[in-house]
């Protein structure tokens, strides 16, 4: 096994084409980190860049002290689960596990032992004469995965290997991955646009947006001081609302909007005269005031979800209202066009400049 | 009456579909129909249907004329082109279908261009460097002319079948430890033979079927291909009808025992060069 | 621990991918694009190979001097030119009309696609045979005319001795021959159309007919490009089936400038003039080419991504 390091990579398609900007990321041997972002954000691309399937316009690829990024995929010895699993189809199950070992000169007599105990470990002892063809999914899925242990690489790059399995199959084989990661102690890179599967999978979460790493951090960090107002609202959901409003210092700092207006406990000596911010709140942060209100907010929308419900709301203000989205309880009783007071609480507010939508700040208090 | 209107449209197409097959079958069926005729009934009014079939035709094509030995010239060197054209072919177009390299666009346009341009303009030069090689009337002297048109028909062709693989399924490959040559060898040329065989029928048909080089190039009946062979047939007072059409019936033979089995890869194939390429 | 610049694995597989190209792209500059090059040589000089004393002297433009000045040329191109517009007309309508029936019709499909490669397939050779059979003079067309009553039985039509006529199985032949293999491709152009992009402009309330302008035609685009290339080129070439039909004949009145250039060539042994001839084949092949890219603006490479 061994750690990653990518020291400020760059790769430009074409002309002119970003897809990974300027990106510093190390990965600790042993660690399982989730490349996430939306489609087009890079994240496969720098997958692909470790692997050695793409060369770097600029910037080094290291594998534990060694500077890779000249290597071929072939010298770089890790293994790499696709999307679409690639398995080769003229090749039985077992000449498949089998071909990366043969590649690499192992004597046939270890092969052998190797593919026969990676096949009990999965369940797929039965499986080994089939060819790829004849397997389901779940099956494939497994022989994925298989072919990548078995070569006992020095790093596992998983290209959303799940996304092609579905939903049931999906929450299973995520556990069992975690389990693998555990027992394996293997350094894990993981892709995937699923923000659900990266929080549950990830000792670290790497979030990328428009060829930029935005935050590495663990999830739980990711998800309570999301460092940009992008990874706030693309990390949760439902995803974070957000509103425009202006800091304001009169002795002591306050938020203010058409819809709300409220005193901030924050260290006053980080804010300085009056500037415009961007409020995230969390819909599940949002809570019914038990006494003087933040703003009141009309219903719009009911989601029941079962044990929770989701309510569209409009905050009352000059305008025709701003759109919010929260949780309640399943329990409450609520109707169309009812009038609520809402409580924001302070400690869970998050400001972020609206620029580049930088954190701002200490969390506020 | 919009039911009766859709009704009539499709009732139209059949029709039309009907006549349209009936107009491309009826020349096979006439050709062939004749050639069990005997002579005297080939011509005047004949029925559809002969009242009398005979093979003379056929045993005089074989006893008079050898047609033995073009039906051997045309194999050989359909058969030899074919080779040549889908070992060599097959690097050429991996190269260009899937490695990263300078100047694919270029060989690409290069290859294209030399498929559209006419046989004619290179007869005359041909012909004196064969003259020169002494290859005028041997197999060799047909088989290099006609690399001119099947090597880049065998390339396109190809390109367009690997850019279909799965690449994946390559850096697959590469990331197991494979060479790109390995990869080639062990994962894209196995999944690969139905484009390869597809390419190799196409080939072959278009070689089986070439006359201009087959005539230039060729002197007499000991290596004159079929083409060139049924095109020349002389009779003594009169065209030798029945013969003619013997021959053209067997000469139809390979192509259409090779498109009834295969005709659905040759579809794709066909089509996959020229309308996504 | 070595040193290599970010850029080697790039320049391996280039490496690579050059040992593969070279093979082939040296076969064809050796046997095509070499004599190619002589041609244009030979078309400068006199080279006769009947009067081998006269050796091959440098004449300049002597030799298309002398083409563009013989009426027989200018017929041979003319010939072509015509050969090739009514076909090529000719063959993408009806195909076109061919495939947007085929591509209604479901059943029986495997069994029109063997027909429609049936004459594809064939020689040329042997499909200008069929026809020369079928418009014998004793022929089953003037058989069938003649029983319609629309030709006097006593004075059968002998179309391969009229000048204009000949090219009627001429044109016939090509018709049937090439017809169905633009139909197979017109075919795939059209199943490459979304068909969900036609329920929506019914649901639109268009007409089959602003249907075909607004959808097929337009997404048909690169496929008819490809088969009016394609098949503007090859009748540009054509040389079997009149070889075979009419030999040019009668006289020189269906002689395509591919078969002109073949007589003067192998016939007349005149290496020298025949090159010219050749010369300007090429230069006319090549304008049509770059006229129709240029025209319809699609790129031939281009690749849908």
């Amino acid at each position: 096994m061994a750690s990653i390091r990518l020291e400020k990579i760059e790769k430009v398609f074409g002309k002119n084409q970003a897809a990974v900007r300027s990106l510093d990321l190390e990965i600790a041997d042993g660690a399982f980190v989730v490349l996430v972002g939306p489609s087009g954000c890079g994240k496969s691309t720098t997958l692909r860049i470790i692997a050695g399937l793409e060369t770097p316009t600029r910037g080094k690829v290291f594998l534990g002290e060694q500077d890779v990024t000249a290597f071929s995929p072939q010298e770089r010895d890790l293994a790499m689960v696709f999307q679409s699993y690639a398995l080769y189809p003229h090749k039985a199950v077992r000449q498949n596990l089998e071909f990366g070992l043969r590649m690499r000169g192992v004597a046939p007599a270890v092969i052998s032992e190797r593919v026969e105990r990676i096949a009990k470990v999965l369940g797929l002892e039965t499986l080994l004469e089939r060819k790829p063809g004849q397997l389901s999914g779940g099956q494939r899925q497994r022989v994925a995965l298989g072919r990548a242990i078995v070569r006992e690489p020095k790093a596992f790059l998983l290209d959303e290997p799940l996304s092609n399995l579905d939903a049931k199959l999906r929450v299973q084989t995520r556990a069992e991955l975690s389990r693998m990661h555990r027992q394996l102690s293997a350094t894990m890179v993981y892709v995937t646009h699923d923000q659900e599967e990266a929080m549950t999978l990830g000792d670290q979460i790497a979030v990328m947006n428009q060829g930029v790493l935005e935050q590495v951090a663990p999830p739980l960090e990711i998800y309570r001081r999301p460092a940009t107002a992008f990874v706030a609202g693309f990390i949760g959901s439902p995803t974070m609302n957000f509103f425009r409003c202006t800091l304001r210092q009169d002795g002591t700092p306050r938020l203010r909007s058409s819809c709300f207006d409220i005193a901030l406990n924050v260290d006053a000596s980080l804010l300085t005269g009056e500037r415009e911010v961007l409020l995230g709140i969390r819909p599940q942060d949002i809570r019914l005031a038990e006494g003087e209100a933040d703003s009141q907010a009309r219903v719009d929308v009911i989601q029941p979800l079962g044990n929770e419900m989701v309510q569209h709301i409009k905050l009352l203000g000059q305008d025709n209202g701003t759109s919010a989205m929260m949780i309640v309880p399943a329990e409450m009783t609520v109707q169309i066009n009812d009038q609520l007071g809402l409580h924001f609480p302070r400690e869970r507010l998050h400001l972020f400049d609206t620029g580049p939508g930088r954190r701002l700040g200490a969390a506020p208090r | 009456m919009i039911r009766a209107l859709v009704a009539l449209r499709s009732a139209a197409i059949v029709l039309l579909i009907g006549a349209i097959v009936l107009g491309i079958l009826f020349p096979f069926y006439w050709a062939i129909v004749a050639s069990f005729r005997p002579e005297t009934e080939l011509f005047g009014t004949p029925s559809l249907w002969p009242q009398e079939w005979v093979t003379e035709h056929y045993q005089k094509l074989f006893d008079e004329r050898n047609f033995w030995v073009p039906i051997r010239n045309s194999l050989i060197v359909a058969g030899a082109t074919t080779f040549l054209c889908v070992v060599i072919g097959a690097f050429c177009a991996y190269a260009v279908a899937r490695l990263q390299f300078r100047g694919k666009a270029p060989i690409l346009g290069f290859i294209l261009a030399v498929t559209m341009f006419p046989q004619i303009t290179i007869v005359s030069p041909l012909y004196l460097l064969l003259r020169e090689l002494r290859l005028i009337n041997t197999y060799p002297g047909l088989v290099f002319p006609y690399l001119t048109f099947a090597m880049p028909l065998t390339v396109w062709l190809l390109v367009s079948f690997f850019r279909q693989l799965p690449r994946e399924l390559e850096e697959a490959g590469l990331i197991d430890g494979a060479s790109r040559l390995r990869v080639f060898w062990e994962i894209v040329l196995p999944l690969s033979w139905p484009g390869l065989a597809t390419t190799a029928i196409i080939t072959f048909i278009y070689c089986w079927n070439e006359f201009l080089f087959a005539l230039s190039f060729t002197l007499g009946p000991e290596r004159q291909t079929v083409p060139v062979a049924i095109a020349l047939f002389r009779g003594q007072y009169q065209v030798p009808w029945g013969q003619i059409l013997a021959a053209a019936s067997l000469a139809t033979a390979p192509a259409a025992i090779l498109i009834v089995i295969f005709q659905r890869r040759i579809v794709t194939g066909l089509t996959a060069g020229a309308v996504k390429g | 621990m070595h040193e290599r610049p970010n850029h080697s694995t790039e320049k391996r597989e280039a490496r690579l991918a050059w040992a593969f190209v070279l093979p082939a792209l040296s076969v064809v500059a050796l046997i095509a694009i070499f004599p190619l090059l002589w041609t244009f040589w030979e078309s400068l000089h006199v080279h006769d190979l009947r009067m081998p004393w006269r050796g091959n002297p440098f004449v300049g433009l002597e030799n298309y001097r002398e083409a563009f000045t013989e009426p027989r040329f200018w017929q041979a191109l003319g010939h072509t030119l015509f050969f090739t517009a009514i076909s090529v007309a000719l063959e993408v309508v009806l195909g076109l009309i061919l495939a947007l029936a085929l591509n209604r019709a479901y059943r029986g499909r495997g069994f029109v696609r063997v027909l429609v490669l049936l004459p594809w397939a064939i020689p040329t050779v042997v499909a200008a045979l069929l026809w020369r059979f079928i418009f014998e003079e004793r022929g089953i067309v003037n058989a069938a005319l003649i029983n319609a009553g629309a030709m006097d039985g006593a004075h059968p039509l002998v179309w391969f001795g009229h000048s204009l006529l000949a090219w009627t199985p001429v044109i016939l032949a090509d018709v049937w021959k090439t017809t169905p293999f633009v139909t197979l491709l017109l075919l795939a152009g059209l199943q490459n159309i979304d068909s969900t992009l036609y329920e929506a402009a019914r649901m639109d309330g268009a007409s089959p007919w602003m249907q075909f302008t607004n959808i097929t035609l337009p997404l048909l685009k690169p496929a008819l490009l490809v088969v009016l290339i394609f098949r503007t080129l090859d009748a540009f070439r054509v040389f079997d089936l009149i070889y075979v039909l009419t030999n040019g004949g009668p006289g020189t009145s269906t002689e395509p400038i591919a078969l002109y250039t073949f007589t003067r060539l192998m016939n007349n042994l005149r290496f020298g003039y025949g090159s010219a001839l050749s010369v300007i084949v090429f230069l006319v092949t090549f304008l049509l080419a770059v006229v129709y890219i240029r025209a319809l603006g699609v790129k031939l490479t281009e690749k849908p991504q």
